[in-house]
Parts: C-alpha cells; sequence; structure tokens
C-alpha cells in the first residue's frame, strides 16, 4: 500500500518570531566592579569603581563615590587615588609601574577590602612601523592599504600582547580586541620574520606582513598602542569578548565569568601593563 | 524460526546561518550519515521459551562541522574551517531467552555486546598525553592514522533482564535491569536553550557512556476498558560530557579539548491511563523526570540539572468516533521548560554591558511548552471493489496559540531590533525569544492506494 499526503493549504506563513521577553530571572546582591589599568607611561593612574545591577534594570550605571583606594608596589610606591568623579579615582601626581615589580591595588568599600595583584610585564619595544598595498584579496583580508608593524620577541615564551590601533585618533575594534602571544609564531602582529625594509622584495616572493586589520588611506595617520600584558589579562579579554559576542546561537560559549584578579567576589580586571606606541602618515 | 533483516541508510544534517551584523553572516552545517545493516531472528524452542539473537552493523560517517562565511565581506576575512571528517564502525550482537514459567511468571533476560571502532583517514588530537593521560594544551599531539585502520574500539558488555509476575488476571508486577553503552553524545552551550547542539563520538579522548537502570511496573486493566500502569526507574550514568566555562566552541578545529567528563544521575515515575475501547478513546500521560550531572570543573564541581532534564511531561489524547466516517481528535501536551544558564546581574566593563553569571550550571528554565490540537476526519465511503481509500482532515495546530519559546538569549539591544521591539532602548540589556510555530489551521487530503 502507498500513502500520499497532500498538504493543501497554511493559513500562516511559517517564520521565525523574535521578541523581548520578560522574565522573573535569579538576581546576585549588587557587587563592586573594578576597571583600572596602570601603565609604564609616567601619567596620572586612574581606576572606576563601579557596581553590578539586575540584568533588567534599566536605570543609569550606579558608580562607587566613597571608596578608599590606593596601589602599592614592590618598588616603593604608595599611593592613594582620589575621587574625581562617577567613580573615577586618580592619583595625585604622574607615576609609572617599572617591568618585573608587582603592584597592588586595594579597594576597601563598605567595610570589604578587595584586593587585586598584578606583575609588570618586561618592556619590548616597537622597532618599525610602515605601511604596505594589497593589490588583491588574499583570502583572509581584502584589497587595500594596511599597516603594520615590527618588534622582537623575547626568546623565552609566556608574553602576551594587546594591540590598540588608531586610524585618525578613532580607535578601531571592529573584530575586537588585537590579541597576541608568543605561540602565534610567524602570524604574529610582531611580524618578526619580515623583512621591514626591503617590503616591495619581500611581497614579490610572496610574503605578507600581518598588519592590523583595516584598510588605511595615503594621508591618514595611524596610531599603534603595544601593551605587554600578563598571562592572566590575556585571557580575560579573550573571553569576556567571547561573552560580549553573545549572539543567542550555539556558536556562543557557555555562560560563565571570566576568571579575573580581583578578590573577594569582585567583578573586571585591574592590570600593570607595559605600554609602546608608534605613528605613521601612510603613504602613496 | 522468524527472520527480519533490514538495510537502512540515513543522513542526518542541520546547520545554521547567524548574521552577526550587516556585512558579518556565518553558518555551521554538521552532519551524520549512517548506513546500516540489522538482523533479528527468533527461535522458539518450545511454547514456553523463545530465544532472540541478531545483530547490527552500522557505518557512521560524521561531519562534525563546516564553519563557512556567507557573505562577500564575511569571506573577505574568514576562510571556511572544516573539521576533519570521521568514520566509525558501530557493532552489535545480541541474544536473549523469553521464558514462560507459568501463568504468573514470565522473565526475558539476555546479553548485548556492542563495539564501536574509530577509523583512520582523519587527523586526529589528543586532549591527555597518550602517555601519562595528563591534560595537554590544544593541537600539541596529533595522529594521523591511515584510511581503514581502526585505531581505537570500545567494547562494552550490555547484560539486561526483566521479570513479570501477574498477582491476578488483570494486575501484574514487572521488574527491569539493564546497561547500555552510548558511542554518541551530545553537548550544548546551555546558553540560549537551542535544540541544535553538537554531537560527539567517542574515541581517544572520549569514553563511552555507561548507563545502568532499573525499573519497576505496575500494571492494572478494568473492565470497563481502561488500562493503567505506574512505573518508577533510576539511572546511574558516566562519561558524561559536557562543555568547560568560556569554552570556545566557533571555529575550533578541537572541540574535544572543550569538554569535561564527569557523571549523571536520573529517576522518576510515570503514570499512564488509556480508554482503548468504544466510541471515546483516548489516554492520559504524566511523567515526571529528574536528570542530574556532576562534573568536575563545572557548576563548582556541585550537581546540576542537565540540559535536557523535563521535569514535568503531560500529554492528552482523545479521540470521538461520531461515525464509521467521522472522528475527531483532540490532545494537549505539556512539558517543562529547557534548563539554560541566565545572567544573574549586569556589569558595565570595556565600555559594554557584561552579564555576570552564577557558580550555578542550567540555573533557569524557559517558560515551559504547551499546546493544545484539534482536528476532524472524514473518511471516504468504504466499498469492498473500490481500490483507492482516501479521507480529509481539517485540523489546528497550537489551538490558543502559545507563544512557545524556541530559543531564548540574553544580549544588548541593537538598532536593528527597534523595528520589532519599538519600546526598547539601543544599549539596554534585555532577553529574546524566537517563536517558531504559532497557531497553524490545516486540511490534509490522505489518498491511499
Amino acid at each position: 500500500m502507498k500513502k500520499f499526503n497532500l498538504i493543501l493549504g497554511f493559513a500562516i506563513v511559517l517564520s521565525a518570531c523574535e521578541r523581548i521577553v520578560e522574565l522573573e530571572i535569579p538576581s546576585s546582591d549588587p557587587t563592586i566592579v573594578v576597571e583600572g589599568q596602570i601603565t609604564s607611561q609616567l601619567e596620572p593612574w586612574e581606576i572606576r569603581l563601579t557596581m553590578s545591577q539586575p540584568y533588567f534594570d534599566q536605570s543609569t550605571l550606579a558608580f562607587v563615590a566613597s571608596a578608599d583606594v590606593s596601589i602599592v608596589g614592590t618598588d616603593g610606591t604608595d599611593v592613594n587615588l582620589i575621587h574625581t568623579d562617577s567613580g573615577y579615582y586618580k592619583t595625585e601626581f604622574s607615576q609609572q609601574c617599572l617591568p618585573g615589580e608587582t603592584y597592588t591595588l586595594s579597594v576597601k568599600y563598605d567595610g570589604e577590602e578587595y584586593l587585586a595583584t598584578e606583575q609588570a610585564p618586561l618592556a619590548f619595544p616597537i622597532d618599525t612601523i610602515a605601511s604596505y598595498y594589497l593589490p588583491e584579496n588574499n583570502g583572509f583580508i581584502e584589497e587595500g592599504y594596511y599597516v603594520f608593524i615590527q618588534g622582537r620577541e623575547r626568546v623565552e615564551k609566556g608574553d602576551y600582547y594587546l594591540f590598540k590601533a588608531y586610524r585618525n585618533d578613532t580607535l578601531k575594534d571592529d573584530f575586537g580586541s588585537n590579541l597576541d602571544n608568543d605561540e602565534f609564531g610567524s602570524v604574529s602582529f610582531l611580524n618578526e620574520d619580515f623583512d621591514i625594509n626591503n617590503i616591495a622584495s619581500e611581497l614579490s616572493k610572496g610574503k605578507t606582513p600581518r598588519p592590523f586589520p583595516f584598510t588605511v588611506e595615503p594621508g591618514d595617520t595611524v596610531r599603534i598602542e603595544q601593551y605587554a600584558i600578563s598571562e592572566k589579562h590575556f585571557k580575560y579579554i579573550f573571553d569576556i569578548e567571547a561573552q560580549q559576542g553573545r549572539s543567542g546561537t550555539p556558536f556562543d560559549p557557555p555562560p560563565a565569568n571570566p576568571n579575573n584578579n580581583i578578590s573577594n567576589g569582585g567583578l573586571g580586571y585591574f592590570s600593570v601593563v607595559h605600554k609602546e606606541e608608534a605613528q605613521i602618515v601612510v603613504d602613496e | 524460526m522468524f527472520v527480519n533483516t533490514s538495510l537502512v541508510y540515513s543522513d542526518f544534517n542541520y546547520g545554521f546561518d547567524i548574521k552577526f551584523a550587516e556585512n558579518a553572516s556565518f553558518g555551521l552545517d554538521q552532519a551524520i550519515n549512517d548506513i546500516y545493516i540489522k538482523s533479528d531472528w527468533t527461535n522458539y524452542l518450545n511454547p514456553n521459551s523463545k530465544l532472540n539473537f541478531g545483530g547490527q552493523v552500522t557505518y557512521h560517517r560524521f561531519n562534525p562541522g563546516l564553519f563557512s562565511a556567507n557573505n562577500e565581506d564575511s569571506r573577505a576575512i574568514f576562510q571556511d574551517i572544516q573539521l576533519e571528517k570521521k568514520k566509525a564502525l558501530e557493532n552489535g550482537l545480541y541474544v536473549d531467552h523469553e521464558y514462560t514459567h507459568s501463568k504468573r511468571l514470565n522473565m526475558r533476560y539476555g546479553l548485548r555486546v556492542s563495539s564501536f571502532s574509530n577509523i583512520g583517514g582523519s587527523e586526529f588530537v589528543y586532549t591527555k598525553d597518550p602517555q601519562t593521560n595528563e591534560p595537554i594544551s590544544a593541537l600539541t599531539v596529533k595522529d594521523s592514522f591511515s584510511n581503514g585502520d581502526f585505531y581505537n574500539t570500545y567494547i562494552g558488555l550490555e547484560p539486561r533482564a526483566s521479570i513479570s509476575y501477574n498477582l491476578a488476571s488483570t494486575l501484574a508486577l514487572k521488574g527491569s535491569y539493564n546497561r547500555t553503552f552510548q558511542y554518541i553524545q551530545q553537548a550544548s552551550n546551555t546558553a540560549s536553550a537551542f535544540p541544535t547542539d553538537q554531537w560527539f563520538s567517542v574515541n581517544k579522548n572520549i569514553k563511552p557512556q555507561k548507563a545502568d537502570q532499573v525499573a519497576l511496573g505496575i500494571f492494572k486493566n478494568f473492565d470497563i476498558g481502561l488500562e493503567t500502569s505506574m512505573e518508577i526507574y533510576y539511572k546511574w550514568m558516566d562519561q558524561q560530557i559536557d562543555y568547560r566555562d568560556n569554552a570556545q566552541i566557533a571555529f575550533n578545529e578541537n572541540l574535544d579539548g572543550e569538554l569535561l567528563l564527569g557523571k549523571g544521575w536520573a529517576y522518576g515515575a510515570e503514570f499512564y491511563v488509556a480508554k482503548t475501547e468504544g466510541k471515546s478513546s483516548g489516554f492520559i500521560s504524566y511523567t515526571w523526570a529528574k536528570t542530574m550531572r556532576q562534573i568536575e570543573g563545572i557548576s563548582g564541581g556541585d550537581p546540576y540539572v542537565a540540559n535536557f532534564d523535563r521535569r514535568h511531561n503531560l500529554s492528552l489524547v482523545f479521540t470521538q468516533k461520531f461515525s464509521k466516517r467521522l472522528l475527531a481528535t483532540a490532545s494537549f501536551v505539556y512539558s517543562s521548560g529547557q534548563p539554560f544558564t541566565t545572567p544573574i546581574s549586569k556589569y558595565y566593563y570595556g565600555e559594554k554591558w557584561n552579564a555576570e553569571y552564577d557558580q550555578v550550571r542550567n540555573n533557569y528554565r524557559i517558560p515551559a511548552y504547551h499546546r493544545a490540537d484539534i482536528g476532524v476526519t472524514l473518511k471516504s465511503k468504504e466499498k469492498p471493489d473500490k481500490r483507492f481509500k482516501s479521507n480529509w482532515n481539517f485540523s489546528i495546530y497550537n489551538l490558543y496559540n502559545r507563544d512557545n519559546p524556541y530559543a531564548i538569549y540574553f544580549r544588548t539591544v541593537e538598532t536593528e531590533d527597534l523595528e520589532k521591539n519599538p519600546d526598547a532602548i539601543v544599549g539596554n540589556t534585555a532577553a529574546f525569544q524566537t517563536t517558531l510555530f504559532r497557531m497553524i489551521p490545516a486540511i490534509t487530503w490522505n489518498f491511499e492506494f
């Protein structure tokens, strides 16, 4: 026996419908959030303290104005940070962290103390900054002008980097942070194997550098900030950006908090970094 | 002696496309392709004794995933990533004996032997050092096994037994035990309650899941055409897989390395009442079930609700025959929502709102799934000389237009969302729900020849 089914009519077109819903999800007590970075450049140190809030709470950001904030370092640093405005705390004078020294942030608020300790990474200069023209899409990036740098790496493993690239003073982070570590080898932003003094000859051999992932135009000013960061900070940025990239699909990582360095259940991250900068005006 | 042999080919493909932004869209396609041959034999030894035996051979081909960029701009940046395709052979051989001791006592017991062999031909990446069994960082130890090489085989012994005892002609007690090995498992990121989760087959990194189940049931029939039953069960499981916290799932060529293994257990009770005779018939079935997991490194190492736990399941079906040609059916189903993990707060960091999560996996459930369907069937007149039969069916699926969630996820409101949610504020955080099927009236014509 054979069966034949004919479905004559659907009155409603089948299409997925997406809408915002209200859910009574569990909620935690407000928790302190630390966002702070101190660098090797001589400048006032600044951190920000805010509070977490219920996920569906639409009120404005709650900041912490009455905490006692200080940073001590193994180099003898011992400074207080004073509240200025909107949760920002600042040192009175310019400070800088020194490679290999360890710095501890202390935040005392509401009877609790939150500590974060991090060691300043070693210094690595940017040797050269350059631009080149890619005549056609190479499978990764489209044709156009690109900027890249060259720097030297330690032979030892365990170095982690974050690069911030600015095109005409605008931060370019469409693809998230530019992270790098020394396992990336020849595809690192540091382009150690590329002869930066003979770009044309390298390109003619089929070698291309790894540029920052955006095209530029001749006449643009591009500034690259290179941050040497800790392994923990590297993983924190990687994981928090993966969580931020959540789009409600099976691609998403399982919901989890990135590992951070704030004690006592505090959120956010206190980073100690070595910073280098290089700038170029792109030419034809 | 009865023999039933079948050859089956199945090809299960699933995929989805995601648009992250106007110029960034990606797809993932996965497939499990099986060919199996199966033969079941029954031999009557005597009127009270029956021997069943048989076997099955399955050739699996897995395509764990092709990540591809779906538009010009994305293709310019990302090359397709084809995860290594895998092949495996799964075998099963069983023998069991059905024995009627008396009118009161029946039993069935037997043994199944199963095996699963990974077949070479693709690159294999270890997540544990083959010598020391210590976890190793991804993509460092690889092996290539030549095509056709059965490089890894698991064998499982699966004993099973059931016994049935009639206390009276309409009252029976049944008890059973069985052990099973499962060689293919599913893992979910538990973030959005999507039904499209990843499939994993066992290999040198992942061992087969072993499950032991005991069940006890009582069955009672009543003269008025009513069948009732109640059953309870408990199940122990090991080698359960789940993704570790912050696992990287997209564009990852070493997904095995993102899994953690642990144990699980499940228990529940099933209640069933059916009326099988008469113009009005139907059944009510209700199941209460709890499925838990405990995996070191997930949820703080504490037990948590498994992704496929559905605590309450209710099903009602009612059929009314008006005449030989006209019958109506009405049904209702209810199922607890799928567990998933929600944020417990949000915090501002990196100039964006971020979700804070409890350590607890699957801390919440999406809203329950329920719907009612009704239908009327009109059959053609039956004539003995007529070769053709046909019937008309008028039905309404999801009668009260329930907005059942297909997926729920949490994210920041984007400008594009304002089209459908005009009251939302861009940059705020919200829960989004997608719904697939609302009410669907349908007219179906069935034709048999």
